[in-house]
């Protein structure tokens, strides 16, 4: 199965093109330009790399957040374009969860941090317990503050992952506690790719797919509260 | 906090410039002041110092416009909105919080909390039909920097 993978929920854009256990290509880009001016673009680049034609995918796997709105809207509206154009399946993955596979290793605690704005992160923790993926900390919106302790009050080997990690590091002097490394540590269509592969036993429903706006579901309920 | 009063368009136009000279990415700008007091005369000022060759017009009814200066301008008018949710519809928080770019939000006193650190209150105040009061406070390390700057390019 060829998957067709998008990641534009950060700054990173990243665009990749994969079969079940081989990366074809991909082209990763942490820069000020906008995914608006670069996503279709690099998809073309990218099926050209991989010498393959849009006919042979079979899939779009899309990185669905939490992370930046304008982001997710733009990969989003690209994935299902290109899905439903190509009668083809369409995979929604979720970002955090993504980074995990960057280090799919026991024994490891795992934070992926992303920044949800306002001082404030997106995080989850999570273990490989017999080669499968396990959350160990749900998904919320803590501060930065808030997602060190949490790092440091475990008395476990644990990798920071996300856009966030470098932040959420400074000040930690710990040898159980490593900031991943820069080319294992942000979001990447590879890691899409790999967690579609892997998770998504169903396909998406193109029309009722949606980003994961955790940060802004929150601020609903707290203003629902305030304005009841 | 620093306070200049400007007795024409052309000198509220230089406090602007002013502002544009000094101001760093990553700071936002808040514009507070009645109809007519000059924060989109002063919008467009600060846009031409700070290299944005095309046109600037209040975001009204599309809530945001993005140019390209030397840095990205991200201008807000935040008149039309009444909730925080619609703050995050527009991705408000990511290009406001942008480090790499400089935010100018027209009636930012509706949202004045949901600005980010480094921001700098600039009020207008209409003293008289040419006459304006335009007062200028900063939040934030970067923002409290462009006060002092500001301060002694008075002396």
């Amino acid at each position: 199965m060829l998957v067709l993978a998008l990641e534009t929920s950060s700054k990173v854009s990243s665009v990749a093109v994969a079969e079940e256990n081989r990366l074809l290509a991909e082209i990763t880009s942490e820069s000020r330009l906008t995914h608006s001016k670069t996503l279709v673009a690099h998809v073309e680049k990218v099926l050209a790399l991989a010498n393959k034609d849009k006919s042979e995918l079979a899939a779009v796997a899309v990185s669905l957040g939490p992370g930046s709105f304008t982001g997710l809207r733009i990969g989003l509206a690209a994935a299902k374009g290109i899905a439903y154009a190509l009668n083809i399946k369409i995979y929604g993955v979720p970002t955090l969860q993504s980074l995990a596979y960057h280090f799919a290793v026991p024994n490891l605690r795992i934070v992926s941090l992303m920044d949800a704005q306002k001082g404030m992160v997106y995080r989850e923790h999570y273990k490989f317990n017999d080669g499968k993926l396990q959350i160990v900390e749900p998904l919320s919106v803590v501060s930065l503050e808030e997602a060190r302790q949490e790092i440091l009050s475990n008395d476990e080997n644990a990798v920071l992952l996300g856009e966030k990690a470098e932040k959420a590091y400074e000040g930690i002097d710990s040898n159980k506690i490593i900031l991943a490394p820069f080319y294992a540590r942000m979001p990447r269509g590879a890691l899409i790719a790999k967690y579609a592969f892997i998770h998504c036993e169903n396909e998406d429903n193109i029309m009722a797919l949606e980003p994961l706006y955790v940060r802004r579901s929150e601020a609903e309920k707290l203003w629902e509260k305030r304005h009841g | 906090m620093i306070s200049f009063t400007t007795n024409s368009e052309e000198e509220t136009e230089h406090i602007a410039e002013l502002v544009g000279k000094h101001i760093k990415e990553g700071t936002a700008l808040a514009l507070m002041g009645d109809l007519g007091a000059g924060k989109t005369l002063f919008t467009k000022r600060l846009a031409k110092t700070l290299g944005v060759k095309s046109e600037v017009t209040s975001p009204t009814f599309n809530l945001m416009n993005i140019y390209d200066g030397i840095c990205p301008i991200y201008h807000f008018d935040l008149y039309r909105l009444n909730n925080v949710l619609e703050l995050y519809d527009i991705d408000f928080y990511e290009y406001a919080e942008s480090d790499e770019g400089i935010s100018v939000v027209e009636w930012a006193d509706k949202f004045r909390e949901e600005l980010p650190v480094n921001t700098v209150d600039v009020n207008f105040e209409v003293l008289n039909e040419k006459s304006r009061k335009i007062s200028l406070s900063g939040t934030g390390e970067i923002a409290e920097a462009l006060i002092e700057i500001l301060k002694k390019g008075m002396d």
